[in-house]
């Protein structure tokens, strides 16, 4: 397959302050990567500097194959944004705000009409066409500011942040539309802090911190790589010290924590711990009174892998 | 793309309520204010009769005097309204303003004011014409007593014009707070210029980074946009200057060079505007209010608010009064007020030229960049 | 007190619009005010003339001597006599033709040519000179006198005049009259700056968010908004007291002879007056562009209307009703009499009574804003 974008010891300094320590990936065609990482990690920075905004001080980024720059038109004509600042006019409808944006891209005015109406659709904006942005909620500008930014259909869309406070219909509404579109072709470059969307939308997920690339990977690879496969929180009516410690010493128990009388048992990976846990307590007779069961999160490679949480 | 960019910021622009204030009201509003408080400076110099009082002495009388007193204190366009009087109750009227002065009639004539007014020097100047022709008369008898009474009794007439002077200009140092209020809407077309930079610069505005995104030359939406500011900027200039001659500033015949002065100063205004964009990564709220303070210094300085500073700058301060484009609008103006031929006109008008592209070079370079140390 | 200590932060933050605003009222009120400059005497009794005699006649050498006496003549070439004119160097050029004696002899009505300044007081005064010199000398030409005798005769004859006498005591020295001017100007600059500082800090506050926010906390409203107003009070009195420092560096002593320091505290009265404006706009106008708009508007309105750039006595009559609601209009009035006039009990009578009007309109204005803005609380809870 072919690499859409390929980045290669990107450094970026701004002042003393190193925001991006050569920084190396690439994308493919077809792609959803998804950037994960703590406020202040880089993520727009690395963003801009893709797209040329930044000076940067070391580096090579070549998009659809060619070296990027800022007078790169053929390379620009073919990308779109979703900023994280919502950048739409508030003298301009929703719908003239589509079409001034995709005018920039698109000349033709009845291809163009085309799809602003395609991406009024795409993002569920049918009923406020006519609207003009001050009077739209936090959701509804935000589905209008990707709308400004898919409708030329580019092959490359890079999206920052784009559901910071965003009601759920409206996050529901954008998450899905991004995946129609990539199902349509369209590569992806999605930033955010929040693992579930990265969970649910991403193919590939690359973790950042402090500039720095800590992690890469699809979903599934990232978590495999932690050391710990499972965490079991369970709740016993009795239990003595001896069957305590005779709990923690289960095979493929790698950690455990007693917290009141709630015990966390962090178990290896592997495809018997919770048989083996049902033998344990059948053994010792013991009742429980609740038990969770939680399957590792991103959120825990991030603390495994840093020491810190994704959210701060 | 030209029309489509063109279309667009128009519609913003004209929807933008507030630039619509600044550009088109506020200036409106300032010589609305200016024809109101100048009102009466014509009025002043218009005929209007004095309250005076006369306070009469019971010893010393003077007929002759009397009687002109009674003649100017008569008639339809009588110059006094006089009433006559006890010491105590002149001083009173004095004192409550019903009369700007009063005559005491002893030896010697005295006039007691308590302000030095306008009214009080014209009935001060009537008084001395009537002390003068006495001794005039007086110095006639004495050389040709014949001759004298002849002239006498033709009447003597001390309102014969010997002055030949240019009638029309009737206005005076106000046109000067009124071309210093018209420059300021010329630069006032700096609010326009400030947000098209706004929106070009990728590390000023969220819009600067969709615009730097786009697929071609950054010029290619700064013209559209410039153009749009000029022809807002120009209707506006226009409107102004035909409301004024509604409100009566004479304009002559020459129209056409003060309608072309003026959108060029509106120009002038969008380029000093854009400029002031691209310095410095201030807030945008903190630039208008740097943009409107300046733009209300540089009409001061060309004579909106008192007309005097303009000539006390020309003669102290040349330098910034050649190079301060409110005043080469408002010197230009003024020059087409008061000269028959338009060369001072047309040095206004290609410093003001110069000026521009001047500002339009520094803009040209400085949008060329796309690439930024932190946006 | 952190509403207190939050106010001035809040200052920081707009502190650059407001010292543009500062440094340029103070550089237009010295340009107008200084020394050299003050030229609100509309009644120039001295106007600057250039005068060209073609006659060279000893009557015409006699009338030029009067105008010398009464104006200040400057040698000027004739070619550049209408630039002089232009820039207002000189009020008028007088142009006195050939044979003009002669012709006037002959019984002809010969005139003199005036060329006119826009400045047209100077000018005024210029033919009211010419024209009763000459209609003085007709009597004698009509009473058949030669002429070097009516130039001696008219020498005397015009120093005739009536005593002009003052029943009160005035001391409008140049000084005085720049004091005046200063302060009178400055009404404009004061209602600016404060409301430039002002209503944006109190708009910050007003802000709806914030306003929700802070009527939910412990704070009480009457607390809150008592250290607002005190906010206010400071920042208003030390812009008050910048300008105070510019006079005293304009003035010197002269700003502490009695009439000075009064007008000293009518600027501080008129400063208090300024406040309770700024704080109406900052209650009740929201946008902050409709805010700066309001500012110029009103600032120069008030400074125009209430004759603080046009000497009261230029405004028309109609004007006047108008500027009776202007509280400029008390200001400038109390201003002028105390820049013309010493002090008698009559004097102080008419400025207290102007300082009280202008206290009314403070305590009408505060009254009309917290009367709404609790309104507004109200409403919002």
């Amino acid at each position: 397959m072919k690499k859409i974008v390929e980045v290669k010891n990107l450094t970026k300094f701004y002042g003393d302050l190193k925001a991006l320590d050569n920084f190396s990936f690439d994308v493919k065609k077809g792609e959803i990567i998804g950037f994960l990482g703590p406020n202040g990690s880089g993520k727009t920075t690395a963003i801009n500097s893709i797209l040329g905004l930044l000076k940067i001080q070391e580096g090579e980024i070549e998009i659809f194959g060619e070296k990027m720059s800022p007078e790169a038109y053929q390379i620009k004509k073919d990308i779109g944004v979703v900023l994280q600042n919502v950048a739409v006019f508030d003298y301009l409808t929703v719908y003239e705000n589509i079409d001034y944006f995709c005018g920039l891209y698109v000349k033709e005015k009845d291809k163009r009409k085309e799809l602003v109406e395609e991406a009024i659709k795409i993002v569920g904006l049918e009923k406020y066409k006519k609207f003009f942005p001050p009077k739209l909620s936090g959701g509804l500008l935000r589905r209008l500011n990707i709308a400004c930014g898919i409708a030329h259909k580019p092959k490359l869309l890079f999206l920052d942040e784009p559901t910071v406070a965003v009601d759920p219909q409206s996050r529901n509404n954008i998450l899905e539309s991004i995946k129609k579109l990539n199902e349509e072709g369209t590569t992806v470059i999605y930033t955010t802090h929040y693992m579930e969307e990265v969970e649910f939308l991403c193919d590939r997920v690359i973790i950042i911190d402090n500039g720095s690339i800590v992690a890469e990977g699809t979903v599934d690879e990232l978590k495999n790589s932690l050391d710990v496969g499972e965490k079991v929180e369970v709740e016993f009516r009795e239990l003595t010290v001896k069957q305590l410690e005779k709990l923690k010493k289960l095979k493929s128990l790698v950690e455990t924590s007693v917290e009141g009388s709630v015990i966390t048992l962090y178990f290896k990976k592997q495809k018997d711990n919770m048989v083996k846990l049902f033998e344990f307590i059948k053994e010792e007779k013991l009742e429980a009174i609740s038990m969770n069961l939680k399957t590792p999160t991103l959120n825990d490679v991030f603390l495994e892998i840093t020491g810190k949480e994704l959210r701060d | 793309m030209f029309w489509h960019i063109f279309k667009n910021r128009l519609k913003i622009v004209l929807r933008e309520r507030t630039l619509v204030f600044w550009a088109l009201i506020f200036p409106l509003i300032l010589v609305t204010l200016f024809n109101f408080s100048f009102s009466n400076i014509s009025e002043m110099y218009k005929f209007k009769t004095i309250n005076i009082a006369v306070v009469e002495d019971d010893v010393y009388k003077d007929e002759d005097f009397m009687v002109v007193l009674g003649e100017l204190s008569s008639g339809s366009d009588k110059i006094f309204e006089i009433v006559y009087v006890g010491i105590e109750e002149a001083n009173e009227l004095l004192e409550d303003g019903e009369i700007s002065a009063y005559i005491l009639l002893q030896e010697e004539l005295e006039l007691v004011v308590n302000r030095s007014g306008y009214s009080q020097t014209i009935v001060k100047h009537i008084l001395d014409n009537y002390a003068q022709v006495g001794s005039v008369v007086s110095n006639l008898f004495k050389t040709n007593p014949e001759k004298a009474q002849e002239v006498l009794l033709a009447g003597i007439n001390m309102n014969e014009n010997y002055v030949d002077t240019e009638e029309g200009k009737d206005s005076d140092m106000v046109v000067v707070n009124y071309y210093g209020a018209i420059a300021l809407a010329c630069i006032y077309g700096g609010f326009f210029g400030l947000k098209t930079i706004n929106e070009m610069e990728a590390n000023l505005s969220s819009f600067g980074i969709k615009n730097v995104l786009a697929p071609f030359k950054k010029t290619k939406i700064y013209i559209p946009s410039f153009l749009v500011d000029v022809f807002i900027q120009a209707i506006c200039g226009i409107t102004l200057i035909t409301y004024l001659v509604i409100i009566g500033l004479d304009f002559g015949d020459k129209l056409i060079p003060v309608y072309s002065i003026t959108i060029l100063g509106g120009i002038i205004g969008i380029l000093i505007g854009s400029a002031l964009g691209l310095v410095g990564r201030f807030k945008e709220n903190t630039k208008m209010g740097i943009f409107v303070a300046s733009a209300f210094t540089l009409a001061f300085l060309s004579g909106m608010v008192a007309p005097n500073v303009k000539h006390i700058i020309q003669v102290n301060a040349p330098l910034i009064a050649k190079i301060n484009p409110a005043n080469l609008i408002s010197d230009g103006l003024y020059s087409l007020y008061y000269y028959d031929n338009m060369n001072r006109y047309y040095i206004n008008v290609i410093s003001l030229v110069v000026i521009g592209l001047i500002l339009l070079s520094i803009i040209a370079f400085a949008i060329r960049r796309r690439q930024y140390d932190s946006i | 007190m952190i509403v207190f200590k939050n106010y001035f932060k809040l200052l920081r933050s707009s502190y650059i619009p407001l010292m543009v605003y500062l440094l340029i009222t103070i550089v237009m009120t010295v340009i107008t005010t200084a020394p050299a400059n003050v030229n609100e005497d509309f009644y120039v009794t001295r106007p600057s003339v250039t005068i060209i005699d073609n006659d060279q006649s000893d009557f015409s050498k006699g009338l030029v001597s009067y105008l010398e006496k009464n104006s200040r003549n400057q040698k000027i070439e004739l070619e550049l006599v209408k630039d002089s004119l232009f820039f207002s160097d000189i009020d008028a050029a007088i142009i006195i033709e050939e044979d003009f004696a002669s012709k006037l002899y002959d019984g002809e009505i010969e005139t003199v040519e005036v060329i006119k300044a826009p400045s047209r007081a100077g000018a005024i005064q210029v033919e009211l000179m010419i024209n009763k010199y000459l209609n003085l000398a007709k009597i004698y030409i009509d009473g058949e006198v030669s002429q070097a005798q009516i130039v001696e005769f008219l020498e005397n004859d015009l120093e005739e005049s009536v005593d002009l006498v003052y029943n009160r005591e005035t001391i409008e020295t140049d000084e005085m009259s720049m004091v005046r001017y200063y302060f009178n100007f400055i009404s404009y600059a004061l209602l600016a700056a404060i409301i430039a500082s002002v209503s944006v800090i109190m708009q910050s506050y007003s802000e709806k968010n914030i306003k929700m926010r802070s009527s939910s906390s412990p704070i009480s409203f009457k607390k809150y908004n008592f250290q607002i107003i005190l906010g206010n009070i400071t920042v208003a009195t030390l812009i008050w007291f910048i300008y105070m420092i510019f006079g005293y560096m304009m003035y010197g002593g002269t700003i502490f002879n009695q009439n000075s320091l009064l007008m000293i505290l009518n600027s501080f009265v008129f400063t208090q007056v300024a406040l309770a404006v700024a704080y109406a706009i900052g209650v009740f106008v929201v946008s902050k562009e409709v805010q700066s708009g309001l500012a110029n508007v009103l600032s120069l309105g008030f400074a125009f209307l209430g004759g603080a750039f046009v000497p009261q006595a230029i405004l028309g009559d109609s004007v006047l009703t108008v500027s009776r609601i202007i509280p400029t209009y008390w200001y400038v009035k109390s201003n002028d009499l105390l820049g013309e006039f010493a002090i008698t009990s009559q004097i102080m009578n008419e400025f207290w009574t102007n300082t009280g009007i202008l206290i009314v309109f403070v305590v009408i204005i505060y009254g009309i804003s917290l009367y709404f803005k609790n309104k507004f609380i109200k409403y919002i809870a």
